[in-house]
């Protein structure tokens, strides 16, 4: 075999596969830009205010998994109290914390136990207690063994009473309309809607007192900036536009709203995953296709919960590989749905795109910077493949960030300063030289990981969000 | 041997790039435009907030509430935005729409036919909400017979006449409600005052099931017991869901001539007919309906059985219906249900 010949096939197999991609998201971009732009300055509390009658909307139970939170339990169920949404319950469920969770909450809320006997429609870990609050009798804790993330939101939906339930990390500030908003798009349907879910942003840098969002900031760390940039990109971009031909495949764990009769019909929140929140959005897709269903997931572009992200390398590292690892399993568990016909564009499209672009994507931008860094030493012919391949990776890792960062200023505009748009605009500038080879490496190792079948889960330090 | 693929990516780059900062600048100097023009609105509205809020609790117009000029007539319809949220009585309510009529009709009328379609959607709130009835043509003309409205558009212009109380409303809802759905339909109908309702109630079998049971809803809303002959009758006639919904609605209404003709919905096959038939009977108060109820208690859904444990509360001599039933039930979820509303009573 010539030498040559493997090189420059190499070479050309990036260079397609990369091509391949950017037109991917130049559609996807497209559609994006058609859907956001339309409720351009729409009045955002208007067409909200006829929901606020409680005849209207359907009652929400909101299910809070914690476990150790002693830090923040009391603050995001506090938080939580000052929504603005008719009728609704709080259900924490203290999954066996070693902490003073439950005794935080004990004492905050004046608990007192209640006998319930609770129909058990998913299988958890034993239910040792339930409580609910004597001053807000909405609010309810259930105290369980510890069984996991999955197995406490199966517990919490055991017991909700209401038909809609959305699950909440202890890291996530709500704003005061996210279930207006996100319930809008099930009342409108006619329940045609199952789930639904809504724009995340970094909450990081922006003023949060007591839970409430006063006033939006950039934080001063360029890796926070990163991520804002990314989080930009992936829900402006990527979800909006696969949302509209209902592709939509995750809803992120930080904040969906579900229907929980298609929750427990399909069985609830698988226990032993990393990325329980897509599994279970991947799962009520492969039902609504092998029932025939005229069901729908949608995604909401309004920013509706304000999440902490990681600060340091470490930390982001081992989130980016656990996510990497989540993606597989869910991919991996419903592989029968991959370029099946039976499931229409879900098979065709979407799972397809999540094993091309968004599992397998790293593996070949890495051999892509080993290539231009193998071509540095090795000049000739090589060096015109290493520009060829840095300008197409610089094309699909900085040009659609900037991109990104220009839509939401073109229509969300949540930021409100000039300079931040200036930060926002140079930093995606940068991401090729720095921040996209990292996250690259980091899903790589998270790859290889799943090859030695290492399980380890790595955790997210909390600094808590709020003051 | 690369040079032209090269060159053409290249060329490409320098192309999006200039093209995305050339965007950049045009959004930035955007941005600092609209900023300074949000810092001029927002003088204009210190400056206007008090004589405004003089003019709308006095009526007395004077030379200081004139706005001209277009920062001067958002700043105008912001404070008015404020002000239609939080100003109670006839004569101030009369007075703020006499003042948007006066000054931003023409600007309205300007909106309802902007390309932008936020723009027209924020144009008909305001203009329910300021009640400016002068643009009620207006409205029919650009978005009602307009057949490239958006359904959001003919929803809200639906509301604006219904709020109006338009004669024109009957003739579009009856155009238009195939294609609503009940949600929509609710929503129109919560503004619809009785002349109006009855009107529709006249010709209720005409209908879509949409409306029919938005109607119903609207009914349950106004709590007027005059609909009761017309609830009952469209209770017995019908099946399906209007005959439910219209159960629903007099159970709402807590009302029926006889009630023995309900007592059979006790072993009704439809869950819902016997929670409601159970929440009917918490309005009604007869000791006839007792037994019914316990067996209710013991039913396989929640909801009923939630009902049945808030009526026999509401009795008299609940509690110890609740208590004797915790004693002698074999039945786990019967007994829970019982202590959890004997609870309720302790607790409040």
């Amino acid at each position: 075999m010539d030498w040559n010949l493997i090189l420059e096939v190499y070479a050309w197999s990036i260079t397609i596969y990369m091509v391949t991609v950017i037109v991917f998201y130049t559609i996807i971009l497209f559609f994006s830009m058609l859907q956001i732009r339309k409720e351009y300055r729409l009045n955002r509390t208007e067409p909200y205010e006829d929901y606020m009658d409680e005849s209207f909307t359907r009652p929400v139970s909101i299910i809070v998994p914690a476990y150790n939170e002693e830090a923040g339990v009391v603050q995001s169920v506090r938080s939580l109290l000052t929504i603005n949404y008719p009728q609704f319950e709080i259900i924490v469920v203290n999954d066996g914390s070693k902490d003073r969770t439950l005794l935080m909450m004990m004492e905050q809320y004046e608990m007192v136990k209640v006998n319930k006997i609770v129909r058990k429609q998913l299988e958890t870990e034993e239910v040792q207690a339930i409580y609910q609050s004597k001053t807000l009798p909405n609010l309810y804790v259930i105290d369980k063994k510890n069984g996991g993330k999955a197995d406490a939101l199966n517990a919490g939906l055991n017991f909700a009473h209401y038909p809609y339930f959305c699950s909440l990390d202890g890291d996530s500030v709500l704003e005061n309309d996210a279930f207006l908003k996100v319930m809008k798009p099930i009342i409108d349907s006619g329940e045609e809607v199952i789930a639904s879910g809504g724009s995340v942003r970094i909450a990081n840098g922006c003023d949060i007192r007591n839970g409430n969002l006063v006033k939006i900031g950039l934080s001063n760390s360029p890796i926070v900036v990163m991520q804002v940039i990314e989080y930009l990109r992936a829900f402006l971009m990527g979800r909006i536009g696969l949302s509209r031909h209902n592709l939509l495949l995750i809803i992120s764990g930080a904040f969906g709203v579900f229907s929980k009769h298609w929750v427990i019909e399909s069985g609830g929140y698988k226990r032993n995953t990393v990325g329980e929140d897509m599994e279970l959005v991947v799962r009520l897709h492969r039902i609504i296709k092998e029932k025939g269903l005229n069901k729908r997931i949608v995604y909401v572009p309004d920013p509706v919960c304000w999440t902490e992200v990681p600060e340091s390398f470490g930390v982001l590292r081992s989130q980016r590989r656990r996510w990497h690892k989540g993606l597989f399993e869910s991919l991996w568990r419903h592989r029968k749905l991959t370029l099946n016909p039976k499931y229409g564009s879900i098979g065709l499209v979407s799972i397809p795109y999540f094993w091309l672009i968004e599992f397998l994507g790293p593996i070949v931008e890495l051999s892509g910077y080993v290539f231009i860094i193998f071509s540095l030493f090795a000049g000739g012919v090589y060096i015109e493949f290493a520009i060829l391949l840095f300008l197409l990776s610089a094309l699909y890792g900085s040009i659609f960030s900037m991109a990104s960062v220009l839509l939401e200023e073109w229509s969300l505009r949540k930021y409100p300063k000039v300079l931040d748009i200036i930060k926002l605009f140079l930093y995606a500038l940068t991401e090729t030289m720095w921040y996209r080879p990292l996250t690259v490496l980091w899903r790589c190792e998270g790859i290889w990981q799943i090859i030695r079948r290492d399980h380890s889960w790595g955790d997210m330090k909390r600094k808590g969000v709020s003051k | 041997m690369l040079t032209t693929e090269l060159s053409v990516l290249s060329v490409l780059m320098i192309f999006v790039v200039t093209l995305l900062t050339v965007l950049l600048g045009y959004l930035l100097i955007r941005k600092a435009r609209e900023n300074k023009v949000r810092k001029r609105i927002n003088n204009y509205k210190e400056k206007y907030r008090v004589p405004v809020y003089d003019y709308l609790s006095s009526g007395e117009v004077t030379r200081l509430i004139e706005p001209i000029g277009k920062d001067r007539k958002l700043a105008i319809e912001e404070l008015l935005r404020d002000f239609s949220d939080i100003l109670e009585g006839e004569e101030t309510r009369l007075n703020l729409s006499n003042y948007a009529e006066r000054h931003l009709s023409e600007l309205y009328r300007e909106n309802l036919t902007s390309r932008q379609w936020s723009n027209r959607m924020n144009t008909l709130y305001y203009i329910e909400d300021f009640y400016m009835k002068n643009l009620e043509a207006d409205v029919q003309k650009e978005i009602l017979d307009n057949l490239a409205s958006s359904k959001d558009e003919i929803i809200q212009s639906l509301c604006v006449l219904a709020r109006f109380n338009s004669p024109k409303f009957k003739e579009y809802i009856e155009l238009k409600h195939e294609e609503l759905l009940e949600f929509d339909l609710r929503n129109i109908l919560r503004r619809v005052e009785e002349e109006q309702l009855d009107y529709l109630i006249d010709r209720f079998e005409n209908y879509s099931l949409n409306l029919q049971c938005a109607i119903l809803e609207r009914i349950s809303q106004l709590k007027n017991l005059e609909y009761v002959t017309f609830l009952e009758s469209t209770f017995e006639k019908n099946s399906g869901e209007v005959k439910l919904r219209a159960l629903k609605t007099l159970a709402n209404l807590g009302y029926v001539e006889d009630i023995t003709r309900y007592m059979p919905l006790c072993d009704s096959p439809v869950w819902q007919e016997r929670m409601l038939v159970a929440k009917l009977f918490k309005m009604l108060q007869d000791n006839r309906t007792i037994s019914c109820l316990k067996k209710l208690l013991h039913d396989e859904y929640w909801w009923v059985r939630q009902q049945a444990g808030d009526t026999i509360a509401s009795f008299p001599n609940g509690n110890e219906i609740l208590i004797e039933v915790i004693e002698q039930s074999q039945d786990n979820y019967a007994k829970d249900m019982a202590r959890e509303w004997l609870n309720k009573g302790v607790l409040t």
